[in-house]
């Protein structure tokens, strides 16, 4: 039988965060994910590093939050951030009265902007409409949501932090009023398990409603659907957002090589079996249209729905209480519902993952009785890069290749330099969109690897593989003879697993309105549906 | 939406246009056309640092353009791409001045006799392969001082050919340029030697899209004129031709005045076997040839602008018009010599490499000669090969000098299809 302090139940950002956090603090904690790293709302975002500008009007509160948030996510975490600012644009046909109010809400909470002529915003942005009345900077950025969750749990792994994906609770244990466990089933192996534990953080996300119910409790969480659009390159080189009421489609966000249109906002029952609709999407592009008129003619890479995991809380006065900030609550159950150990945290941006973390570590800190100040807001995610490192990779890879890893593994680097000079092979690249080397492959698929992989999507999590305008086609067939070469899997299960890869990465392009993405997928149908017999029966 | 944006979201990343390349062949380590094309402009749109050295190894024979199922500008982006790449100054100088074949032209033409003497030295020759980077195993061609100018085979009411002579027609091979003009002379079109210098594609090879410019910027405006008119532009060079029919669209289309000048003179542009080819689909083309049985076997090479200008090997099946000519196409692929590529040093191993194939091809045919209309294709066929090469235009006009021999002079006259 295992044994924990803190089981946390939930790998997206605020789970990794709280792992991270709680380690730090000499807590022994074990974070449980059903699927892998970032599956829910994290991984399904703009990926959009909140300036609070967007908030501003509407929740000075809330955007100073984000404001302070952004500030220490740009100090800990760079490798995580492309910071690449932001456009507040103004367009003739929105409400002039907003940015009038958008411009004072801004200087009230001190968020530095800088007004743009439009000729100048245009000059920054040739994309956007001519017809464009003017801008606004501020300091938006760009976010790796992969990235950021795994440097999270790889700081904590490295303090003695543990993250099991694959682990789905299948009940949470309790003796009286007292949590003392939580059983789990692994869920590609079928092997169950349990662990006893101190305390349970319940960081579900979307699914905080169902890991609660485990033990008996109800926590509102409302699901409202976000689809966004992936586009095949960068057609703005900063977030740009519409200066106007927040509403749908507003804001495009570059992200690497490819740029992100969202999001819509549907109420739907839960957080699985997500699905754009025709309307929707439609919609979406219109919109996005208004904002970047070429996008018309662009090319749509993907499609993707994911959960804003909104708390919602019957009778506001009772809410009152329980809110920590406008946009989380951190509900103690030992004093809502008398199950003591157990602690839920909902709600929440992306932006906020780390102050949610913190707010949830306080708690379970006293609740145990650990003096220990929360401290992930001075201490950088990743040591350096030791110079002699950087300028061995650079000598190695080709300048864009070891540009975008220097990035991604930062000190790591060092492994992968002594593999490429073990072996020159290892510096050939498997996924050309995104640059990476067999040799990082290798490393993500490595057995001792801070964080494992279990599946070809993982890999893509751990190193952005698969995430290019192929979608996998080609790099996913690569990976998968790595992870043969290197003892991952056997045959069959690796055949398997490249045809359930491959089956979601059909999936997020099936959807898609545009023809040169239908036209990639059809090379996908014509180089594997035979081999792996998909449609063999005439559905496709 | 700009044409390059088009052009990146059409690539499916299939590597057609690597499987088409030559280079790839050639050279195991060389990433292709997929990767320093669309893919590092990508990259490079999202900030990230983009230059590499392979870049210098793009023969620009665009195949890659050719092979591409869904039209994406993969040359082009490469072109782009090699203009903003950084080279070491002794690299730079010399790429600097194989851009400008017509100023080296111009100067050496000044004392050609000494000029060509020189060159030839295999002191002179380790000398610039030590100091300028350039393949000591290359001769030069000769050049001379005469030049062709003016218009030739006046007569009444014949129709007339605007003439781009290109610089290895201006400088080195002015016997060519007669031979062009006596083929015309003979199917009674008048041709006018134009004064436009080089087409500027050397200058889009080595990476000097600037002085490309101002090369076609010149030209536009000295061709303009007759192609307004409906003259003809006539060139025997097929990489001067794939650069009259695109290039001024590519470099000036920005400018909307200038694209549209572009356009009326690259629809005017001609391959000369081109325009003979028409001319013989529409029964005008004069079938008086002699029997060429004398000239033995033939082996026909077809250059990589030939077949970017979508044409089909229009000079071979003009030479198979003749009586007793036994030529076969070799079908062997890029030569490998890509203009000033194979002079280069550091390139002339590749350069070589990918000529095997064409290589093998003429030793297994055993031709007395090797026909290919593109001038740098023949210097590699016959240092490659050790076989000599021809335009196929100087075997056309042997054709018909043959017929007179038997005729005993006359001729000119056109013969019913």
């Amino acid at each position: 039988m295992d044994r924990t302090q803190v089981v946390i139940i939930g790998g997206g950002a605020t789970g990794a965060g709280i792992l991270w956090d709680l380690s730090l603090r000499g807590i022994a904690a074990v974070l449980l994910e059903k699927r892998d790293l970032a599956n829910g709302a994290t991984g399904r975002c703009h990926g959009l590093l909140h300036s609070g500008a967007r908030y501003a009007v509407k929740d000075a509160e809330a955007a100073r939050e984000c404001l302070r948030e952004n500030r220490i996510l740009k100090t800990i975490a760079p490798h995580c951030i492309h910071d690449v600012g932001g456009l507040f644009v103004r367009y003739p046909q929105d409400d002039p009265a907003f940015f009038t109010a958008w411009d004072r809400a801004c200087a009230d909470i001190g968020l530095p902007t800088a007004p743009l002529s439009a000729a100048e915003a245009l000059d920054l942005e040739p994309n956007l409409p001519s017809g464009i009345l003017g801008a606004s900077t501020c300091p938006d950025a760009h976010v790796d949501v992969f990235q950021l969750t795994l440097s999270n749990l790889q700081a904590a792994v490295a303090r003695g932090g543990r993250f099991r994906a694959y682990a789905e609770v299948t009940a949470i244990e309790r003796r009286g009023g007292q949590v003392t466990g939580v059983r789990f089933r692994d869920t590609l192996s079928g092997d169950e398990d349990s662990i006893d534990c101190e305390m349970v953080v319940n960081a579900g996300g979307g699914w905080a409603q169902q890991v609660a119910a485990l033990a008996g409790l109800h926590v509102p969480v409302r699901c409202d659907k976000g689809s966004l659009l992936v586009l095949n390159h960068n057609l703005v080189t900063r977030v740009v957002n519409r200066c106007r009421k927040p509403g749908d489609a507003d804001i495009l966000v570059p992200a690497g090589p490819v740029c992100i249109l969202g999001t819509s906002s549907i109420t739907v029952s839960g957080p699985e079996g997500l699905r754009a609709e025709t309307d929707e999407i439609e919609a979406l592009l219109k919109l996005g249209t208004e904002l970047v008129p070429c996008m018309a003619e662009s090319r749509v890479l993907r499609i993707f729905s994911g959960v804003r995991p909104l708390y919602v809380p019957q009778g506001a006065d009772k809410a009152g209480g329980r809110e920590i900030s406008r946009g989380f609550a951190l509900l103690d159950h030992g004093v809502e519902d008398n199950l003591d150990g157990f602690v839920s945290i909902v709600g929440g941006k992306l932006t906020t993952y780390r102050l949610m973390a913190e707010k949830t570590c306080d708690l379970v800190a006293s609740r145990l009785g650990v003096d220990e100040p929360c401290r992930t807001a001075e201490t950088p995610l990743r040591p350096p890069t030791p110079e002699a490192v950087t300028r061995k990779i650079r000598h190695l890879l080709p300048a864009q290749a070891a540009s975008i890893v220097e990035r991604r593994l930062g000190p790591a680097m060092a492994q992968l330099a002594e593999r490429i000079e073990a072996d020159p092979d290892m510096a050939e690249i498997l996924c050309e969109c995104e640059q990476v080397t067999r040799a990082e492959v290798a490393m993500v698929m490595a057995v001792d690897a801070k964080v494992p992989v279990r599946t070809i999507n993982d890999v893509g999590r751990r190193c952005r593989l698969g995430f290019g305008s192929c979608q996998g086609t080609f790099c996913g067939y690569r990976a998968m003879l790595e992870g043969y070469r290197q003892g991952l899997w056997p045959a069959e299960a690796a055949a398997a697993d490249f045809k359930r890869y491959l089956d979601e990465r059909w999936k997020g392009q099936a959807q898609i309105p545009n023809g040169k993405q239908l036209e990639q997928l059809m090379l996908s149908h014509d180089l594997f549906g035979p081999s792996h017999h998909f449609h063999s029966d005439g559905e496709g | 939406m700009r044409h390059t944006d088009v052009t990146l979201d059409n690539c499916l990343k299939c590597s057609d246009c690597n499987a088409a390349c030559p280079v790839m062949t050639a050279h195991p380590r060389y990433p292709g056309p997929k990767h320093l094309g669309p893919e590092l402009e990508k990259l490079r749109r999202e900030g990230l640092p983009c230059d590499s050295e392979w870049l210098e190894y793009c023969l620009g024979c665009e195949r890659c353009d050719m092979a591409c199922p869904n039209q994406v500008n993969v040359a082009e982006l490469i072109a782009r791409a090699k203009a903003a790449h950084k080279k070491p100054l002794r690299r730079r100088l010399r790429d600097w001045l194989l851009a400008r074949p017509g100023l080296l032209g111009q100067v050496i033409s000044l004392a050609p006799a000494v000029a060509n003497r020189v060159l030839a030295l295999g002191v002179v020759r380790r000398l610039m392969s030590l100091t300028a980077g350039i393949a000591a195993e290359r001769s030069f061609p000769a050049y001379a001082r005469v030049k062709l100018a003016g218009v030739h085979g006046r007569s009444r009411g014949a129709e007339r050919v605007v003439f781009f002579q290109g610089c290895s027609m201006r400088y080195n091979e002015q016997a060519l340029g007669r031979d062009c003009i006596a083929l015309l002379a003979e199917n009674g079109i008048e041709t006018e030697m134009s004064e436009a210098g080089c087409c500027g594609y050397p200058a889009l090879a080595n990476g000097d899209p600037a002085e490309a410019r101002r090369r076609v910027r010149a030209n536009l405006e000295l061709l303009y004129q007759a192609a307004e008119n409906g003259t003809p532009i006539v060139t025997a060079c097929t990489s001067c031709g794939q650069m009259l029919k695109t290039g001024f669209t590519l470099l000036l289309g920005d400018d909307p005045e200038l694209a549209a000048k572009a356009r009326v003179v690259e629809s005017a542009v001609r391959d000369l076997g081109e325009f003979l080819i028409e001319r013989a689909d529409q029964g005008h083309l004069s079938l008086r040839f002699g029997d060429c049985g004398h000239l033995g076997r033939l082996a026909y090479h077809s250059p990589c602008h030939q077949a970017t200008q979508g044409l089909s090997r229009p000079w071979f099946h003009l030479l198979r018009m003749v009586p007793g000519i036994e030529i076969e196409d070799l079908n062997a692929g890029c030569c490998g010599m890509a203009g000033t590529f194979g002079f280069k040093q550091e390139k002339y191993p590749v350069s070589l490499s990918i000529g095997q194939r064409l290589f093998q091809a003429i030793a297994q045919a055993a031709p007395r000669q090797v026909v290919s209309e593109c001038p740098t294709c023949r210097m590699q066929i016959t240092h490659g090969s050790g076989v000599p090469s021809v335009h196929p235009a100087t075997l056309l006009v042997m054709a018909y000098e043959q017929r007179k021999v038997v005729d005993g002079g006359g001729g000119g006259a056109r013969l019913a299809s």
